[in-house]
């Protein structure tokens, strides 16, 4: 379900930003460095620190999900775009991962 | 449509007005009070008591929804495909 909420949730790139003092390179390139890159940095270990393998859902038939009405052009028509047999089920099952 | 239900042996009344729904399109209405069977009828027999009080729920859904939907539903709570939380 939802990831875990863990302390090291970062917001730090939609920080509001105070009006600054010229509008030249040096201050959008020391932005960069200490604001923008910094954040990145973050956002990349948060996101490698909630990855690895989950348990992946059970598949229950609803109705309402993988509907089939026309095939699709490629493949045999079943199977999505960028299908991902682990985590992605055809409207039988989950193809043995 | 009524399968396994009889329609209850009380007179069957017009649904009254439900202020949830005051508006021309009553689809929330039938769905909602047949979620509201499904839930009521799970919990009395959980507790173990007598699921008439619920008969209430059975005869608005039947008033208001078009049968193919019931019937569609209740195929779908069979199979364990039935999409809303009961």
């Amino acid at each position: 379900m939802a990831l875990p909420l863990r302390p090291l949730s970062r917001g730090l790139a939609s920080a509001a930003k105070e009006g600054h003092g010229g509008t030249g390179a040096r201050t959008w390139r020391l932005l960069t460095f200490v604001l923008a890159l910094p954040s990145v940095a973050l956002c990349t270990l948060n996101a490698y620190l909630h990855s690895g393998h989950r348990p992946r859902p059970e598949f229950i038939a609803y109705p309402h999900l993988r509907i089939r009405t026309k095939r699709f052009p490629w493949g045999d028509g079943n199977h999505t775009l960028f299908h991902n047999s682990h985590v992605n089920p055809l409207p039988t099952g989950y193809e043995s991962s | 449509m009524l399968d396994t239900q009889k329609p209850p042996r009380k007179k069957w009344w017009t649904p009254p007005f439900d202020p949830r729904f005051p508006n021309q399109n009553q689809t929330r209405n039938c769905y909602q009070n047949f979620l509201d069977y499904q839930r009521c009828v799970k919990t009395m027999s959980r507790r173990g008591k007598n699921s008439e009080p619920c008969e209430y729920y059975f005869r608005v859904y039947t008033s208001l929804c078009p049968t193919s939907w019931v019937q569609h539903w209740n195929e779908q709570i069979k199979d364990g495909t039935f999409a809303g939380k009961i």
